[in-house]
């Protein structure tokens, strides 16, 4: 699997790597068992700081997504693809929630961001 | 320690050429002018100096040599070693060369025991120079040091010819003392290596005591 | 932890260092500060070539300046201005090094030097630059060090070649015990390569953070006089007045980012926050 690192987006590092990572077991092309580079393999690859690859491996390992065997490497864990799914859906939830209630705080209608969303669809 | 004196030999492979030149001289003096201890003594100078010279080349790297596995005691001791074998060495050469000559020049054949006391002299002289030397150099640097030196030398040599002179009249002044040296030969060699070991010790001390405070 | 510098203290005429900082195992470390701001003082006085007029510095746990000829061993040294003599060829230093550290490998050495066209037979003063300081990491990563100590190892090189120099580091690091420290005055190399970055300036150590946070958490927002007096300053570290306002330095971009989706951001580069840090006022 290769990653791509945008070094001028605003979103850090360390999540842009666990979206990859997420995307991949979600479209299969990280299956159960597979292993993920070590830490400074991916840190020498894509020329970021080790820590920074720690901090996502970390992340997804409290998430379920990866297992870490101390000494050996990071694996991908047997998590059923419906729940990464699932867990994507809810992102995109909170992300619609919030940006309905900003539509809302600045005094649109229901109506009117209806319409926002029906044309931005298309 | 071991690297450390490899080093210096690569150094000093460095100037072989010099090396080589020494000995051209010393042999045309020999053969040429038949100056024997003329010739000697300053073999013993300039195989002081070779040392001295290997000084100079570390001093761009100083910082990086105090890096390596070696401490700065050791760094010291490398360059003594370094001077008393090649000053040996050198002396060594000379008593061949000198040697050579006698054989090819019945007239410049020299006794052995007067050979090897020259010798030994003048190991004496090369010693005493660097421990005079080494400690300057790593004082004051090899540019500084190096005048320092010069200065050092010539005063030296200015002040104790005007000794002599003034003690004795010039010309029985010098074959007097060489008179005094051969009839108590035992008690001068005695005397002399004394004062170089000790002078020696002392310069050792010096020149760990300034190393131990330098800075890169 | 593998190198600690605490309040090491060293008093010139016109300069004086006053400096802590600490090397964890595995990490690589950054030190960043413009010339002269006391990068290689600090080096000197951890490798102890300047003896330091109070403080403490420990490698490997034993104090610096009682380090024996094993522990040594085990450090790796780059030095801006020196190195072994420039009339020694590449061979013969390879020579003294193996009489002087026990892992030094030969083979594995000739081999990079190989890699990177350094010519083993010619004097090193026939070396360009970049030659030079190749073979000086080079030598430095010879013999398994556990400890790389390496002040400007990139300086004078163009961006290629630095950046070569920076991915022989990150080859280094493959071995997960090893740690570095690294000085440099272009804080690109830095940002791409260190897990922890120490910026200092006139002798004053002024941030110490993680390369990931100043990535990801450090902004430069910039406001009009209105916007400014309106928000929430806890999370501002530094500001600087500016034409149209002011500039603000924060480390916690995400926050302003949420509640004030309107003002300008700017993620925060080394260079600015090291100029702001300098530059700005507290808050």
């Amino acid at each position: 699997m290769r990653f791509m690192i945008h070094n001028t987006s605003m979103q850090p590092i360390y999540e842009q790597l666990m979206d990859q990572i997420k995307t991949g077991i979600v479209e299969g092309t990280l299956q159960e068992n597979d292993a993920l580079p070590s830490v400074r393999a991916l840190a020498k690859e894509l020329r970021i700081s080790a820590l920074t690859v720690k901090k996502a491996y970390d992340a997804l390992e409290a998430e379920g997504f990866i297992v870490t065997v101390h000494g050996k490497g990071s694996y991908i864990a047997g998590t059923d693809r419906g729940l990464v799914q699932e867990a994507r859906r809810r992102e995109v939830e909170e992300l619609l929630e919030s940006a309905i209630q900003k539509g809302k705080a600045c005094g649109m209608t229901e109506e009117e961001l209806r319409e926002m969303w029906e044309l931005m669809l298309e | 320690m071991n690297g450390l004196i490899r080093k210096d030999i690569y150094l000093l492979k460095e100037m072989r050429f010099v090396l080589l030149l020494m000995a051209a001289i010393e042999i045309f003096l020999v053969f040429q002018n038949k100056a024997v201890d003329f010739a000697m003594g300053y073999m013993t100078v300039l195989g002081a100096m070779f040392v001295i010279n290997t000084i100079s080349y570390d001093e761009p790297g100083f910082g990086f040599l105090m890096t390596l596995p070696v401490s700065r005691k050791q760094y010291v001791a490398a360059k003594y070693l370094l001077g008393i074998c090649s000053g040996v060495l050198f002396e060594l050469m000379s008593i061949g060369i000198v040697t050579a000559a006698g054989l090819i020049l019945p007239d410049m054949r020299q006794g052995w025991f007067r050979l090897l006391s020259q010798a030994g002299m003048y190991c004496g002289l090369v010693i005493l120079l660097q421990s005079l030397m080494i400690p300057l150099l790593l004082k004051f640097g090899a540019e500084k040091g190096r005048n320092i030196i010069l200065l050092g030398v010539v005063a030296i040599f200015l002040t104790s010819v005007e000794l002599v002179r003034f003690l004795m009249p010039a010309e029985e002044g010098l074959p007097r003392i060489s008179e005094w040296i051969a009839v108590h030969s035992g008690m001068t060699a005695g005397i002399g290596i004394c004062f170089v070991c000790l002078f020696l010790a002392g310069s050792i001390w010096l020149s760990s005591r300034i190393m131990a405070r330098k800075e890169f | 932890m593998l190198l600690e510098v605490r309040n090491v203290r060293k008093q010139y005429r016109r300069f004086d260092l006053d400096c802590s900082l600490q090397v964890q195992e595995g990490r690589i470390v950054g030190l960043i500060g413009k010339n002269g701001a006391g990068k290689s003082t600090t080096f000197k006085a951890i490798l102890n070539l300047v003896i330091p007029d109070s403080g403490e510095i420990r490698i490997f746990g034993t104090d610096s300046r009682e380090l024996d000829s094993e522990l040594r061993q085990r450090i790796g040294v780059v030095l801006a201005d020196s190195t072994f003599s420039n009339i020694m060829t590449v061979k013969q230093i390879a020579d003294v090094m193996g009489r002087l550290y026990a892992k030094f490998d030969a083979e594995d050495f000739f081999r990079k030097c190989d890699r990177f066209q350094i010519p083993l037979r010619q004097k090193t003063k026939e070396f360009s630059t970049g030659m030079l300081a190749r073979l000086k990491l080079l030598i430095a990563m010879s013999y398994q060090a556990d400890l790389l100590i390496l002040d400007e190892p990139a300086a004078g090189l163009d961006v290629l070649a630095r950046e070569e120099i920076m991915d022989l580091l990150r080859e280094y690091m493959m071995e997960e015990h090893r740690s570095i420290l690294i000085s440099s005055h272009i804080s690109s190399d830095l940002e791409k390569l260190c897990d922890e970055i120490y910026m200092i300036d006139q002798g004053r150590i002024i941030l110490h953070e993680e390369t990931d946070r100043i990535l990801s958490d450090y902004g430069i927002l910039k406001l009009d006089e209105a916007q400014f007096s309106g928000i929430e300053k806890q999370y501002l570290l530094r500001k600087q007045k500016e034409a149209y306002g002011v500039r603000c330095l924060t480390d916690a971009r995400q926050f302003y980012l949420e509640n004030y989706p309107g003002v300008l951001m700017e993620k925060g580069s080394i260079d600015d926050v090291i100029s702001m840090m300098i530059q700005g006022e507290r808050l």
